[in-house]
């Protein structure tokens, strides 16, 4: 990903403006806003946030609003009716976040296809995520997405505080079905993003009982974030040093595109004759989330799923500051 | 039911009594004398996110949908599993066309309304279930997917269990041979469609086949759609796990397991140092534990023999890696809390023996029935996991925890503590239940309100009376009723039409909010329909120049605004727009019942609450008269709360007011305002009075004389306004009309 710093992100493409360009508030307030405040002298043709249920300490939901009223005060100068969509919805709810997006643009006269779409993806829940980039690859195919990232200046994470109270129940999630055969083995493998919640990934790659697992270590500038991370996912990562079926991938945490090739030579170098089912275990960088699943959605003839593991409730202190924006263009 | 925790060989069993695997090494039985269907359950987990209300909020479109969807999964699996398992028979040469024909039958029966032509062969039908679970599979994406899969192949398949009673009642008259079904990994069902499987366990069904079920401990629900499968009357529980007296039985069958796995490894007794009972006796009766120990300690390298020290090294890196495992926190299980209890059982003295038997020595002998709901839940997890073990045969349920249960040994090697199975530990359910506090339950998911047929609209339009606007009422009222759509507006002329809108709104599916010029009717319109749970639907005249600014309305932003002219293309443009956003469920935030960083707005009444709105422009006058609003307050014991700005909590002065008129019993809203009545105490107005319908509630509408606007909000009741000059009078109406209760109340 290129540093961002409005307009467009890639010197190459033309200044057009979105059609529709889609954010989502949360209790980081600071990384919640910081691209869109950069977008504000763009004029959309549909501006969509997206607020998230979630139980939020006092301190949390009190950030949250602060994101809501300055990212509707935003896009309301965005928006081409000088009033954008709000999407209140569940962490996990995907399904009615993608058939509001289609109802509101359809409202709006913007058919997706021809649309130049930009996505910011800081604050999504992986979940959400996931399955926004696949039915844009998949169903809608706009003619252009952007997806923005907005690194934070500090994690507050380390191995007494986390973003997540660990108690989770575990949900796959298809992404892609594909006829199978019932009888014959199908052949298992987990692309795991690994961030700072090594226990919530742990749980939900031991719920795939994959044969094959590709952990994707985030490499970023700050020794201690990886030092963290290392911490957190000690367990995987001593599995990748005796287990020849683990391979561990270092790869840049804005590197979307490495990820993409990563992920799909481990998947096409590991496949034999058996179906495939690769699982992706969501819990790294945002960025990496969406270069793993390119890369398992470019391999057609793969059944993919995520495996997630949800939480009961999230820290207001996860992350703080703004570090930079930035914006690659992914389709 | 084979009942057997991780690892046990349940999978192994079944597999080897599968039809194919029967028919390629008959030996095992002296006589092909059944053709059993293994069905892998695990393919059900493809459908768990519908039984999730996380990640689709149930509705009852949405309850009706995921049934259908999930037992056309569970149908087409099993028809496709029986039409793999023929072709499979077929390919080993083995004469099937008994079984072919039955299944052709059957599902040409079956799928007579979905198949696009009649089914002539297996391999057909396996190519036509493959398809369309990937399709059903493929549709858990969206509401108007789900539905569209419900309406196209769903809806029209029947159940699991009659589809294979069609099968075998077909089957029986074409073979000899008895007809099963092996269900494999039962735990993987969501509970939600357990139901539909243990259907085949039902008594009624011994004549025409039998059924084998593997499931993990305490991970059976005997449900079914109406009433329940009982165990020994409807079918027989067998525990496969390995007992200290079966230990030369278990021993042998670990060395032929080892022995095919590693045929030139010399036999497992001459490999591993000392024989193989140290890792027979820390696999914890698992084939699973064993054979990773063996990994782990080299067994399958090229070294000679496996000493001693590698065995021991490799189960204490083995119980390490289990110990983490039995830390997570799983569905309703905290994490750390399961190995917190089964830390409990094992006391602190590493060296020594401790027991491994543990017995709940509460007073009475139903000690484990003491165990709280959340206890429980952590105790059969643990079973389930492997983590705890039945001591004996007679132990065994499917819903009470034993009271005498033995602790896996992989649970001591990471304490470096040696277990002893001749030593008894005691515990007590009073124990468990004090460790099991933190356990977190979700909170149930309310249903949402989506009328199955938008039938009725209110409509809060400002038509007024001039030759335009009779036309427009005209043209809504035309082009909606041929839609099939009746409209209400609040036309009852006159002062204090309060009640009939009320009722007119409350009879009406959902409001349509006219906000080309927010006027206070329609703001408290929107108050009294977001009182009563309707939705509303903001809508705006595109001929009328820039729409209004929304931004303090954040709750109808969820809603698209929609636009309209006075046209009848425009109109009935407008009325299928309406009726696409009605399809969805409203949010909790946009009913105002939830705000959206997520605080619930609507607390119980409180008797001895009150509160009192003003206009923030107005806080000059007020903050004089607070002073001895807040004394009366203190001397009649009531609390006072005092709205005029959104709150410090980062609530919006919507969402504040919509809190606070939930809470108060008397409220004061005080709507003066310089062109016409304030627009935050119109909506706190209708809202009010919309809740006084189910809540005793006193309202008072103020305004200050040279202020105030009778005719702009004319449906509000006289009898319940007052006006003030000075503070001296402002405080009267609130001790006096709103304490008190005097004058027109």
């Amino acid at each position: 990903m290129k540093p961002y710093l409005g307009g467009t992100v890639d010197d190459v493409e033309s200044n057009q403006a979105a059609d529709v360009y889609i954010a989502t508030a949360s209790f980081e307030n600071e990384r919640s806003v910081a691209a869109t405040r950069l977008c504000r002298s763009q004029n959309v043709g549909l501006a969509i946030l997206i607020v998230f249920r979630g139980t939020l300490s006092d301190e949390g939901k009190k950030l949250k609003q602060l994101a809501i009223n300055e990212l509707v005060e935003e896009m309301t100068m965005m928006d081409s009716q000088r009033s954008p969509i709000i999407i209140f919805t569940g962490r996990y709810d995907y399904g009615r976040v993608m058939e509001e997006l289609q109802q509101h643009s359809r409202a709006r006269g913007i058919s997706w296809k021809d649309a130049n779409v930009v996505i910011d993806i800081s604050c999504f829940t992986a979940v959400q995520l996931v399955f926004l980039v696949r039915s844009c690859l998949e169903e809608w195919r706009p003619k252009q997405l952007t997806v923005l990232y907005t690194r934070p200046k500090f994690y507050e994470s380390s191995n007494k505080r986390r973003l997540t109270r660990p108690s989770y129940s575990l949900l796959p999630m298809p992404i892609r079905s594909l006829p199978r055969a019932a009888l014959r083995e199908t052949h298992h493998q987990a692309v795991v993003t690994l961030g700072h919640e090594g226990m919530r990934s742990l749980c939900a790659w031991r719920a795939v009982d994959p044969i094959e697992t590709c952990l994707i270590f985030p490499v970023s500038s700050s020794p201690r974030l990886m030092q963290i991370c290392e911490t957190q996912n000690r367990i995987l990562l001593d599995l990748a040093k005796s287990d020849s079926d683990v391979v561990n991938e270092y790869l840049p945490t804005l590197d979307i595109q490495a990820c993409r090739h990563a992920i799909r030579k481990f998947i096409t170098d590991r496949k034999g004759a058996n179906e495939l089912r690769v699982t992706l275990v969501p819990f790294g960088p945002k960025p990496l989330i969406v270069g793993a699943l390119l890369g398992i959605m470019d391999c057609s003839d793969v059944e993919a799923e995520i495996m997630y593991a949800t939480p009961r409730s999230y820290s207001a202190h996860y992350s703080s500051g703004v570090d930079g924006v930035f914006g690659e263009v992914v389709v | 039911m084979l009942y057997g925790g991780v690892g046990t060989g349940k999978t192994m069993l079944m597999k080897r009594l599968s039809w194919p695997a029967m028919l390629s090494r008959p030996a095992f039985l002296e006589r092909r004398e059944f053709a059993a269907f293994y069905v892998d359950m695990r393919c059900l987990a493809d459908i768990a996110p519908l039984f999730d209300t996380s990640v689709f909020p149930p509705d009852a479109v949405m309850h009706q949908n995921r049934q259908l969807i999930a037992a056309s999964f569970g149908t087409l699996h099993l028809l496709q599993v029986i039409a793999e398992t023929i072709t499979e028979a077929k390919r080993l040469g083995v004469d099937t066309d008994g079984f072919e024909s039955a299944l052709i039958e059957c599902t040409n029966r079956v799928l007579i309304n979905v198949a696009t032509s009649v089914f002539t062969d297996a391999l057909q039908i396996s190519g036509f279930a493959r398809e369309s679970k990937a399709m059903l599979a493929t549709a858990i994406s969206a509401p108007a997917k789900m539905k569209q899969a419900v309406q196209d192949l769903a809806g029209s398949i029947a159940m699991p269990e009659p589809v294979f009673r069609t099968f075998a009642n077909a089957a029986r008259s074409r073979s000899s041979l008895r007809v099963g079904v092996l269900l494999d990994q039962y735990e993987w069902i969501p509970w939600e469609c357990r139901p539909l499987f243990n259907a085949f366990l039902r008594r009624q069904n011994s004549d025409l086949f039998f059924a084998l079920v593997a499931c993990r401990p305490f991970e059976f629900s005997a449900s079914l759609s109406t009433g329940k499968v009982r165990a020994t009357e409807d079918f027989e529980i067998c525990l496969v796990e390995y007992f200290n007296s079966d230990r030369p039985r278990y021993e042998a069958l670990l060395s032929e397991i080892i022995s095919r796995l590693h045929p030139s490894g010399g036999g497992p007794r001459k490999r591993l140092q000392g024989g193989l009972q140290y890792l027979s006796q820390y696999s914890g009766r698992s084939v699973r534990h064993f054979l990773r120990a063996c990994k782990r300690a080299g067994y399958f390298g090229d070294a000679v023999q496996v000493s001693t020290a590698a065995q021991v090294e490799a189960v204490s890196t083995l119980s390490r890696f289990l110990r983490e495992l039995w830390s997570e926190g799983i569905d309703k299980v905290a994490e750390r809390q399961l190995w917190r209890v089964l830390r409990s059982f094992v006391p602190n003295a590493p060296g020594q023996a401790a027991p491994q038997i543990i017995e709940l020595a509460d007073e009475n002998s139903t000690a484990a029935e003491r165990l709280s709901e959340e206890a429980s839940m952590i105790m059969r997890a643990a079973f389930s996991d492997g983590a705890l073990l039945f001591e004996r045969d007679s132990d065994v349920s499917l819903t009470t925890i034993p009271k005498r249960f033995v602790v896996s040994p992989l649970v001591y090697p990471c304490l470096k503590i040696v277990p002893s199975t001749k030593k008894v530990g005691y515990s007590t359910s009073a124990a468990i239940n004090k460790l099991a506090r933190d356990v977190h339950f979700p909170a149930p998911t309310k249903l949402e309100d989506v009328p199955a047929v938008l039938s009725t609209v209110f409509l809060s339009v400002f038509f007024g009376n001039t030759p335009e606007s009779r036309e427009a009422r005209r043209l809504f009222r035309e082009v909606f009723r041929t839609a099939g759509i009746g409209t209400l507006e609040g036309n009852a002329a006159g002062f204090g039409l309060s009640p009939q809108l009320i009722e007119q709104i409350s009879e009406c599916d959902l409001t349509l909010a006219d906000l080309t010029a927010l006027r206070p009717n329609i703001i408290m319109e929107i108050g009294i329909s977001v009182g009563l749970g309707k939705r509303v639907i903001p809508i705006y005249n595109s001929d009328a120049g820039r729409a209004t600014d929304l931004r303090e309305y954040k709750f109808l932003m969820e809603t698209a605004r929609l636009p309209y002219n006075l046209s009848e293309q425009s109109i009935e443009a407008l009325c299928n727009n309406v009726r696409e956003q009605a399809k969805l469920p409203p949010s909790g935030a946009q009913l105002l019942k939830v705000s959206l960083n997520g605080v619930k707005l609507r607390p119980q009444q409180a008797r001895d609450c009150v509160a009192v709105y003003y206009p923030s422009p107005r806080a000059h006058l007020w903050t004089r008269a607070l002073e001895r609003i807040r004394a009366i307050c203190q001397s009649k014991h009531l609390k006072l709360i005092v709205i005029s700005t959104s709150n410090e909590k980062g609530l919006s002065l919507f969402e504040h007011l919509v809190w606070t008129v939930s809470r108060s019993r008397s409220i004061l809203i005080d709507t003066s305002g310089s062109q016409e009545p304030d627009s935050y105490g119109c909506f706190a107005l209708g809202f009010s009075l919309a809740l006084a319908l189910a809540f005793r509630k006193n309202i008072i509408r103020t305004e200050e004389a040279n202020l105030e606007h009778p005719n702009g909000l004319s449906m509000w009741d006289p009898g319940r306004r007052e006006r003030w000059k000075d503070v001296d009078e402002l405080v009267g109406i609130f001790e006096g009309r709103l304490l008190g209760g005097s004058k027109s109340e």
